[in-house]
């Protein structure tokens, strides 16, 4: 058991030195298609993996600030809502305190949401995806119709696609966390902490 | 559930108050919204970039604006662009017209800048115009003198260019105001020009008369 978890901890900070290189940096941040739908969704994952993986003792002791996971799905969706702001996506590019504060702050929603989830049950869960999920929609849109861009570091059709593919996302997330509520019954639905 | 229920209140104060601060209370949401607020609270003297016009002469822009005496309204396109200098172009055609037709010349001066200094030459600059129609009176053409001005020129205008898929290159786009003292002044979004110039001219109503 031991011997798995290491490893996993290996994969994990892998995955987040090898985004924090900057030949990584430099290519999934030259296109905003990258830079919001594979290095952030990247980042939230490696961050989800060490939450995973955190101790049983640490999970106990944040339990008490955590109960239904609302504060660690607050901490997410805050989080997810701010790299949204089109400003934060240009000066990322030229700030690097904003960058390591992009690094950081992806990666402790990505924990925040694994300690959180399963917590939260399914009506928590909701209130949390029908925050997340419509503003994820709305920013898409407004990407996509936008009649200027709004990413000054950005092309236009990147900013265009970038807004389409986030508006198919966040209704395909709704389809499938729905569907997953079907197939699982209500067994979702006892809280489990 | 206490200690849930206040982890979470400073959760929300805390992400509430970086919204609040890094929008600006919610004014800023881009870079080109952050630099015009930025313009206009520090109203920065303009540098002296030596800028070549479509008569092959030479000037130090803020020289160059103070001479003038008059508001200049800057744009940066490159001649090859059909895209967004078309607009900015119809923009200052629109502007000429109305600083004719008001008898406007010696309070209102118009200056493109291309950052295409490599194909924008001085004669690229003066066929462009004529394409324009431009009022030589009214409106002046330049680039770079030196090509490696070109990126001072552009990060004091906040202007960012980045080649797109065409060969061309993208860019935003705004109007941006220097005054008779050499700074500048005001940014506004293009597509709003008869307003921002009755603006302009009631708000700096001295200059040039």
């Amino acid at each position: 058991m031991v011997k798995k978890i290491r490893f996993s901890w290996q994969i994990s900070l892998i995955l987040i030195v090898g985004l924090s290189l900057p030949p990584a940096r430099h290519f999934l941040e030259a296109d905003m298609r990258m830079h919001m739908l594979v290095q952030f969704p990247l980042l939230i994952i490696a961050g989800v993996w060490i939450g995973l993986l955190l101790p049983n003792y640490l999970k106990i002791k944040l339990s008490p600030y955590n109960r239904y996971g609302i504060t660690g799905l607050l901490i997410a969706s805050s989080v997810t809502s701010f790299w949204m702001i089109p400003l934060a996506l240009d000066e990322v590019l030229v700030l690097p305190s904003l960058e390591i504060a992009k690094f950081i702050s992806l990666l402790v929603a990505g924990v925040a949401l694994a300690i959180s989830w399963r917590a939260a049950g399914f009506l928590i869960q909701g209130f949390f995806l029908a925050n997340v999920l419509p503003m994820m929609t709305v920013v898409g849109w407004l990407y996509l119709a936008a009649p200027l861009r709004l990413c000054n570091a950005y092309l236009s059709s990147q900013q265009e696609s970038t807004g389409l593919a986030l508006v198919y996302l966040s209704i395909l997330a709704i389809i499938v966390w729905l569907m997953s509520f079907f197939v699982q019954g209500q067994k979702t639905d006892a809280v489990e902490l | 559930m206490a200690k849930t229920l206040i982890t979470s209140v400073l959760v929300l104060m805390l992400a509430s108050l970086v919204w609040l601060v890094y929008t600006q209370g919610l004014r800023v949401f881009t870079k080109e919204q952050a630099r015009q607020l930025v313009v206009k609270q520090t109203q920065p003297a303009l540098p002296q970039v030596i800028l070549l016009d479509a008569t092959d002469s030479t000037h130090a822009l803020r020289s160059w604006t103070m001479q003038q005496n008059k508001l200049v309204i800057v744009e940066f396109v490159y001649t090859r662009c059909n895209a967004i200098c078309r607009s900015l172009g119809a923009e200052f055609q629109q502007l000429q017209a109305i600083i004719q037709k008001k008898n406007l010349q010696s309070r209102v001066g118009l200056l493109s800048i291309s950052f295409d200094p490599e194909h924008d030459t001085p004669k690229v600059l003066a066929a462009y115009a004529a394409r324009l129609k431009a009022d030589a009176n009214i409106w002046h053409f330049a680039t770079v003198k030196n090509h490696n001005q070109l990126a001072t020129l552009l990060n004091f205008f906040g202007i960012t260019v980045i080649p797109d898929e065409l060969g061309g290159y993208q860019h935003n786009a705004a109007l941006l105001l220097t005054d008779s003292q050499g700074k500048l002044v005001d940014v506004a979004d293009i597509n709003q020009t008869q307003v921002i110039l009755d603006t302009w001219l009631k708000k700096y109503a001295s200059v040039g008369k």
